[in-house]
């Protein structure tokens, strides 16, 4: 009798587990704790983002087309595709192994517009000139204070390490789920949910990401002419 | 004296121990808020997040106490309590008949929420997104709009945990095992974030007259 069975043998209440105490596989248990551990890797950019932030001239320069537009479509497509995510969980959870790999592949289109849709907008502000520690130099006009303090050049490499990091993870829970869609009848359904969970998070990372990034940095009074 | 009184009077005095300290604690971070002047500043901060560590900490005792008895004053805590009996002895039963054919069956799919619940969370969440472009043109101090917007995001991931990464439905030991210390350790790397303000007060005053250096001194 293995060791687990035998704990099978008690009540399980909330603190004697025994040897199944979470009532999550391994594998589950093991993306919780990567979810974490990842989740304080972007903690620390967005609180390193926010010291710089606090501590220079910021320039605000995104304006409401192309930048807010695009980055609002974005968060959309990101939304909806949790919500497909969450579908194609639900219905693997039901045996339907077809319905959930057709929920993934629509997550996964989602993903790839979340991708393609960030591409266009990373040209859009390389076009203008802005590069991870140089800003374009008409930013860099505009945003200088009346005291003659120039805006950091900081904001090109604090955006792009981010928002790089972030698509880099949704472009690696794209291979992910593409595999999870080719192999799902042959996975458990443990398996869905937890690549469900990683796409989750890539969800909740750019719920902070978006407002700290992009709504906080508003051109407001169209001080570059947009 | 029977056992069962002994454990119950011993309970008592822990339950009572943990409270006072959780109290004190508490009462630590009124009296630094209140007597330290500014608060954004790292000590203050960091005094203030070690007691509010030590109020969780202390608190996980009395709480589950309380679970335990039904007696936790939350909306939807007693629903909790009164499914636990039976799903403990669902699980006592999977893992019987897993005995009886000398194999661990992983496979116990508890899957809760329906797809109604999903959309409706998917809505809040397109909702809250909305409100937030709306408030990015509107003018006001930084430090407001930084906590609206933080407090916006973190009701939408509370809401993406709980429904959509399904943590609401877990069992209560995983919650407790991972997101008190999660929010602890982020806690700990936003402390250095008022160390800000002094790196920005170094920074080279363009308003100044540039430095000139002091004319040579004539030897006489």
């Amino acid at each position: 009798m293995s060791t687990e069975a035998r704990a099978g043998h008690f009540p399980a209440v909330d603190w004697n587990g025994g040897a199944f105490p979470y009532r999550v596989g391994h594998r589950k248990l093991g993306m919780w704790l990567f979810i974490v551990s990842d989740s304080l890797t972007f903690s620390a950019l967005l609180i390193g983002y926010a010291y710089l932030r606090a501590s220079n001239n910021w320039p605000t320069p995104f304006p409401f087309y192309p930048s807010i537009v695009f980055s609002s479509v974005m968060t959309f497509c990101l939304l909806s595709s949790s919500l497909t995510m969450v579908f194609g969980v639900s219905a693997s959870a039901k045996g339907d192994k077809a319905g959930a790999r057709k929920w993934i592949l629509a997550t996964m289109f989602f993903g790839a517009a979340f991708v393609v849709l960030h591409l266009i907008e990373w040209k859009h502000l390389l076009d203008e000139g802005l590069r991870p520690f140089f800003l374009p130099e008409h930013w860099a006009k505009v945003f200088t204070l009346a005291d003659g303090t120039p805006p950091t050049a900081l904001f090109g490499a604090t955006f792009f390490a981010i928002t790089g990091l972030h698509m880099f993870h949704v472009a690696t829970g794209l291979i992910y789920l593409a595999v999870v869609a080719a192999r799902v009848k042959k996975l458990k359904h443990e398996d869905v949910e937890i690549s469900g969970l990683y796409w989750h998070f890539v969800d909740l990372v750019w719920m902070f990401v978006f407002p700290l990034i992009y709504v906080l940095s508003v051109d407001m009074h169209g001080a570059l002419g947009h | 004296m029977p056992i069962q009184e002994t454990m119950s009077k011993e309970l008592k005095v822990l339950n009572i121990i943990c409270v006072l300290v959780v109290i004190a604690s508490l009462a630590l971070i009124v009296v630094t808020a209140v007597t330290s002047g500014d608060l954004l500043t790292i000590d203050t901060l960091f005094i203030m997040t070690m007691c509010l560590l030590m109020a969780v900490v202390f608190a996980v005792s009395p709480l589950l106490y309380l679970k335990s008895e039904g007696k936790l004053p939350l909306p939807g805590m007693k629903k909790l309590s009164t499914s636990a009996p039976v799903a403990a002895i669902e699980d006592g039963s999977v893992h019987a008949a897993a005995v009886e054919s000398h194999e661990v069956v992983h496979e116990d799919i508890h899957f809760a929420g329906t797809n109604k619940l999903f959309v409706s969370i998917w809505i809040w969440l397109v909702g809250l997104t909305l409100l937030e472009i709306v408030l990015a043109y509107k003018t006001m101090p930084i430090t407001f709009m930084l906590v609206i917007l933080l407090g916006l995001s973190i009701i939408k991931a509370a809401l993406i945990i709980a429904y959509f990464m399904h943590l609401k439905f877990e069992r209560l030991s995983l919650i407790v095992s991972i997101v008190p210390m999660l929010v602890v350790c982020i806690c700990l790397l936003a402390i250095f974030f008022p160390d800000s303000f002094r790196s920005s007060n170094l920074r080279y005053k363009f308003q100044e007259d540039p430095p000139v250096a002091p004319a040579p001194v004539e030897e006489p």
